[in-house]
């Protein structure tokens, strides 16, 4: 199979004509002109695009090895606090209480100096790899202690979710030192320029789409070769690849530790645009919606766990606006639907669905 | 340790293997002489502990004694299911299967010999010894004319098929074999025991465990009969049908 098919060039294709058209808009075009693309739609669209790399990581691991991840909030969110630490350093003197090197929640909580965990994180060139280490390694210690065991199905994804939630409990601590349950927010500014200035905000936008082009690239890159049906067959019948001498939990620990890193790294871009990152992003409800997403887009398509996400979450904007109380309703019944009626998802039917039009043509023709 | 030169040439020599579980002898101190390129067909009622002799050479059962021998080196005993499948030992399940959301073709492909290990398969293009490997397989398997469809949409004799072209694909030195002939028609069942017989010799050694005695004598081979996890009778097919322990096992009570 190739690295494109028709399905990812046009995929490609509309996310650089969505990115790049809203950022031009958004740029070139003064305020009030027709055409105009407004800063928050700016936000919201590079918001989209983070949650759609986000759905595609959870769709290389569940979509291909079967890995049912219901903490990849988690990954997520790692990445986000890794970025937010970065912001917060980048505060400096202009915190509320205007301690130097203190961000202001370490100030308020009366502590003296730094934790050493908190070190380095003032320059991007420490900060910007651990957006992608720190999830990286939780991933392959929880890969290496759970896939090794031969945990597998419902129990790894109850253990996923365990995980999330032990996180998000260590997270709401003060005494963790991230900021308890406010988190990481009244950031200033990123690589010197103003976070919520319009270059930036534009600039955020291309970022994420690039990240979710390249995220893409390489989800297609280790899933269309032999790995990929190595990672299909361990998902189909994963006691038959040991007979025929793979190790399976190394093709999962690969694949686990690869997609974790691709959310940090959606998290890590999340954060600037939305400008705060807290311990609810680690809430298991948050990794659920993931999964949401990836199966009303088609899991195992790569291209429909993005699509997934941003129709979900349009939908959600939508209706948090509309009538917020109605959501969660909205979000189970339209899981529930999903699997009922579209189980393979929008872009898992579509093959189907043009056969058979094809097919009723051929036979009226 | 004093070897017997017969043990170092087996092929591969079971000693003296129990297994329990709850307290039930599924395999109760059996021993078991494989020669090199020999076909060998294990018979013997349900429980007799067949699957687990099955289990234990494949690494997925570890057994509470004793230990079993890969060409007088190995240990199988002490390794896993892949490192097992590394040193050449390949099996095939009762019931088929295949990847069926895979291709026949690459269900030969994730078969055919090669690094297994997922850095390595990350970059892993096909060979063309793989290909032309796998294009003999497919002729062998008389699966040629279905090798881009699906594995899932092939008949259930056709997956018994591809799975033994797997194993043949795989090119292992030990096959095991688990009921190939199981809801086959009668002429696919001959099929099989000639392709079996073909597989079997030139240092391939192929143990098929069977309850169909039509297909073990189509077989024409040395038969050993199991019974509550030990081994109650070896021979040829004749004086193993003719050994009264067999007989008060099979027919008897």
């Amino acid at each position: 199979m190739r690295l494109l098919d028709l399905k990812g060039r046009i995929f490609l294709a509309a996310l650089a004509v969505l990115a790049a058209g809203a950022a031009l808009l958004n740029l070139a075009l003064p305020d009030g002109a027709a055409l105009h693309v407004p800063n928050y739609a700016v936000g919201l669209i590079g918001k989209y695009l983070c949650f759609a790399l986000l759905a595609l990581s959870v769709d290389l691991v569940w979509g291909f090895a079967g890995i049912l991840s219901l903490g990849h909030g988690a990954f997520f969110a790692l990445g986000g606090y890794a970025m937010g630490m970065h912001l917060m350093r980048q505060v400096g003197e202009r915190g509320v209480y205007g301690h130097p090197e203190l961000p202001d929640f370490m100030v308020f909580l009366d502590w003296k100096e730094l934790p050493w965990y908190w070190h380095g994180f003032d320059s991007a060139w420490f900060a910007l790899p651990m957006c992608l280490a720190v999830p990286g390694a939780l991933a392959f210690l929880f890969g290496w202690l759970t896939f090794r065991s031969r945990v597998t199905g419902v129990y790894l994804s109850i253990i996923s979710q365990a995980m999330t939630f032990a996180l998000m409990l260590a997270f709401f601590r003060n005494d963790m030192g991230f900021g308890g349950n406010n988190g990481l927010t009244d950031f200033k500014d990123l690589f010197g320029l103003d976070l919520k200035g319009t270059g930036m905000r534009a600039g955020l936008l291309l970022a994420s789409a690039a990240a979710l082009a390249g995220g893409y690239l390489l989800c297609r890159w280790m899933t269309v070769g032999k790995f990929g049906r190595v990672l299909v067959a361990v998902r189909d019948a994963e006691q038959r690849t040991r007979f025929l001498g793979y190790r399976p939990e190394h093709y999962k620990i690969l694949a686990f530790t690869v997609s974790a890193m691709m959310a940090g790294v959606a998290g890590a871009l999340y954060v600037p645009q939305v400008g705060i990152i807290n311990p609810g992003e680690f809430s298991p409800a948050n990794s659920i919606e993931i999964v949401i997403w990836v199966a009303v887009g088609g899991r195992g398509t790569l291209v429909g766990a993005a699509l997934g996400a941003v129709l979900v979450n349009y939908a959600k904007s939508f209706l948090t606006g509309a009538a917020p109380e109605m959501w969660l309703f909205v979000l189970g019944g339209l899981f529930v639907a999903v699997t009922l009626f579209v189980p393979r998802g929008i872009l898992g039917e579509i093959p189907g669905l043009w056969a058979r039009w094809r097919e009723g043509r051929g036979g009226h023709g | 340790m004093v070897e017997h030169p017969a043990i170092s040439n087996a092929a591969l020599y079971l000693d003296g293997i129990t297994v329990s579980f709850d307290g039930f002898r599924a395999l109760n101190r059996l021993s078991l002489y494989l020669e090199p390129g020999e076909l060998r067909a294990v018979i013997g009622p349900n429980g007799a502990g067949k699957s687990t002799m099955m289990d234990v050479i494949t690494g997925k059962t570890r057994p509470d004694e004793g230990q079993v021998l890969l060409h007088g080196r190995h240990d199988l005993t002490r390794l896993d299911e892949a490192a097992i499948a590394g040193l050449g030992v390949g099996r095939k399940f009762q019931r088929p299967t295949v990847f069926e959301a895979h291709s026949v073709f690459e269900n030969l492909e994730l078969a055919c010999r090669a690094d297994r290990r997922a850095r390595r398969t990350l970059f892993a293009r096909l060979s063309g010894e793989q290909q032309a490997r796998i294009e003999e397989v497919l002729d062998l398997i008389a699966l040629r004319e279905r090798a881009g469809d699906r594995a899932g949409l092939l008949s259930h004799g056709q997956k018994q098929w591809l799975e033994i072209g797997m194993l043949l694909a795989q090119d292992p030195s030990i096959l095991l074999i688990d009921e190939p002939a199981a809801g086959m028609t009668d002429a696919e069942t001959m099929r099989t025991a000639r392709l079996l017989k073909r597989i079997a010799g030139g240092g391939r050694s192929v143990i098929v465990v069977e309850h169909d005695m039509e297909f073990v004598r189509a077989l024409d081979c040395r038969v050993t009969a199991l019974h509550e996890g030990a081994m109650l009778a070896e021979g040829t097919l004749d004086a193993v049908s003719a050994n009264e322990a067999v007989i008060e096992v099979y027919l008897g009570r």
